[in-house]
């Protein structure tokens, strides 16, 4: 049997059987492989575009004169944990608590990934 | 009085009960117990199981059932009663002449098809033999997709398009199982039905089921949908055993935005490449995608609505009903049955591996931009059970890890890949 012709008796053989199977593997392989491929053109092409948006909204930025803001000082960096730790404590409404440090993040995903904790945390998992 | 009563009981149905029916009502109870106490996909199990229940309780005026000659039942057929109102005549002229001379009529035209008007006078059928007649006709499924793409966000997908190779590397496990279900007997027609349990998809499961082997509808809605449930069970183990700790930390890159266009560029271009490799997935990819580009086209909101809650909340309940009636005791307690739970257990262990073995060839092959292999498993359809099932284990291993929209991706890529592998089976297998 031709591998690319898969009509299958009721009972197959062996051989037909698992040409069969490969032949479907190569089907699905095939279809989520060039959807796969358009995506990565596409997403270039979008990629590209959002790109040479940002690089003109920049060029534009830079040629506006803008307010040079007044250098962090270390009073105000004071505040800020002085306020970071009034909210712990309100959260933690009580409970014995010790605040170890005070850092940056460093990967600038703290929103989007507490949305994701907020979504996962509404649904059950067993 | 007495004689009286004696022959009312004779009109009840406690004369007709076998042991058979009580042995379903006890298969029913456990559907039931699983769906409500352990909320193993309560939406279908509930129908599903209410259904078979009344499939094995004599019942009148709700569905019929009709032995056929190879020894299995029909279920869901109507009778019409129709008088015919016009035979095909002869034609004579209007002014009564009779036919040409056919020697001299030329040459002698094709012979019509003869049609016969009737009029119908009475269609007998319960309920059910009505409304399963979306399964007999293949609308529920389909229309159901519509309802699954107004729900999918595939945004996931599109930012990390290589994710569809897991989608398609799960169907191992479809294929895989066609072969068991080959050697334990099955026609082809039967094994391609029970492989496609595999793919975790409960409406392709019956569109292709009721296309190929209607005889093991029940049978292998119920595995399909009880092995959804069970995801979060079969999966695990093998997840953890085919990755290392190292392997299970993996963190990944953050995905990038998509834009609206790109989502709606991609319902369009899905829907045209599976079309046009695999026509008879048509009907389930083309819903699938109308329900995703309404929702992503951001004009059509009350469309989407309906789609995502009424119209899917609708067809959920007469799909599920509609499969339990097919679960009658003559049909369902067979040996058939066991094999299909144990080849449908079979089906998800093996697509589960698939999609972590081939998430870490992937990663042996491109170690730059490493996946996490746990959400290979997610290429098993089950959305999102399997997504979430992916996420659970990776903060097992790292608290910290957020996989959930990673595994996203796989996992509606599972969608397709299983509709597209439906669409080979019947284009094999249907004729």
């Amino acid at each position: 049997m031709p591998l690319l012709l898969a009509f299958l008796p009721a009972q197959p053989s062996l051989s037909e059987s698992i040409a069969f199977q490969l032949n479907g593997l190569i089907v699905v392989f095939i279809a989520l492989g060039s959807i796969w491929g358009l995506l990565e053109c596409m997403g270039w092409i979008f990629r590209r575009a959002a790109a040479a948006k940002i690089t003109a909204a920049a060029s534009t930025a830079a040629s506006t004169p803008v307010a040079t803001p007044a250098p962090a000082t270390a009073e105000d960096a004071g505040r800020l944990i002085a306020i970071i730790s009034a909210a712990i404590h309100v959260t933690l409404a009580g409970r014995s608590h010790r605040i170890v440090s005070v850092t940056h993040s460093a990967e600038h995903q703290d929103w989007s990934r507490e949305g994701r904790r907020q979504i996962f945390s509404s649904h059950k998992v067993r | 009085m007495f004689s009286g009563l004696l022959d009312f009981f004779q009109t009840t149905g406690f004369g007709l009960v076998t042991w058979k029916m009580a042995l379903m009502w006890a298969v029913a109870g456990t559907l039931l117990w699983l769906a409500i106490a352990k909320n193993f996909e309560p939406l279908l199990l509930v129908p599903i199981a209410f259904g078979a229940l009344v499939a094995n309780l004599p019942t009148r005026g709700v569905f019929t059932s009709e032995l056929q000659a190879d020894g299995t039942y029909q279920t869901a057929t109507f009778k019409i009663e129709a008088e015919v109102l016009a035979h095909p005549a002869p034609y004579v002229s209007p002014d009564g002449l009779a036919l040409p001379d056919p020697a001299h009529a030329g040459p002698t035209p094709e012979p019509a098809p003869q049609t016969t008007t009737l009029k119908v006078t009475k269609v007998e059928g319960g309920l059910f033999d009505f409304i399963a007649q979306g399964i007999k006709l293949e609308l529920f499924p389909p229309l159901i997709f519509l309802g699954v793409g107004a729900l999918t966000d595939f945004g996931p997908l599109i930012a990390l398009p290589r994710t569809l190779l897991l989608g398609a590397a799960a169907q191992i496990g479809l294929f895989f199982t066609f072969f068991g279900a080959s050697l334990l007997g099955f026609t082809s027609k039967q094994a391609g039905s029970i492989a496609i349990i595999g793919g975790a998809d409960g409406p392709t499961a019956i569109f292709l089921a009721n296309k190929l082997a209607p005889e093991l509808l029940g049978a292998i809605a119920v595995a399909a949908y009880s092995y959804m449930a069970l995801v979060p069970l079969i999966q695990p183990p093998i997840m953890r055993l085919l990755t290392t700790e190292k392997e299970r930390k993996i963190r990944m890159r953050s995905l990038r935005q998509v834009s609206k266009k790109e989502k709606l560029i991609f319902s369009l271009m899905v829907m045209t490449v599976c079309i046009l490799l695999v026509p008879d997935a048509a009907a389930l990819i083309a819903m699938l995608m109308l329900g995703n580009f309404l929702r992503e086209c951001a004009v059509t909101e009350r469309l989407v609505k309906a789609a995502q809650n009424e119209i899917i909340n609708v067809l959920t309940i007469f799909l599920g009903v509609s499969v339990g009636i097919t679960m009658r005791a003559e049909t369902f307690l067979a040996a058939e049955t066991i094999k299909i739970i144990v080849l449908g257990v079979i089906a998800f262990s093996v697509a589960t591996a698939g999609g972590v073995l081939v998430a870490k060839l992937m990663n042996k092959l491109s170690p730059g931009t490493p996946i996490n292999p746990l959400i290979g498993s997610a290429g098993v359809s089950a959305v999102p059970m399997a997504a979430r099932v992916s996420h659970v284990e990776g903060q097992k291993a790292d608290p910290g890890n957020y996989l959930l929209m990673h595994a996203m991706g796989p996992n509606v890529a599972g969608v397709i890949g299983t509709a597209v592998a439906a669409g080979y089976f019947l284009s094999t297998l249907a004729n």
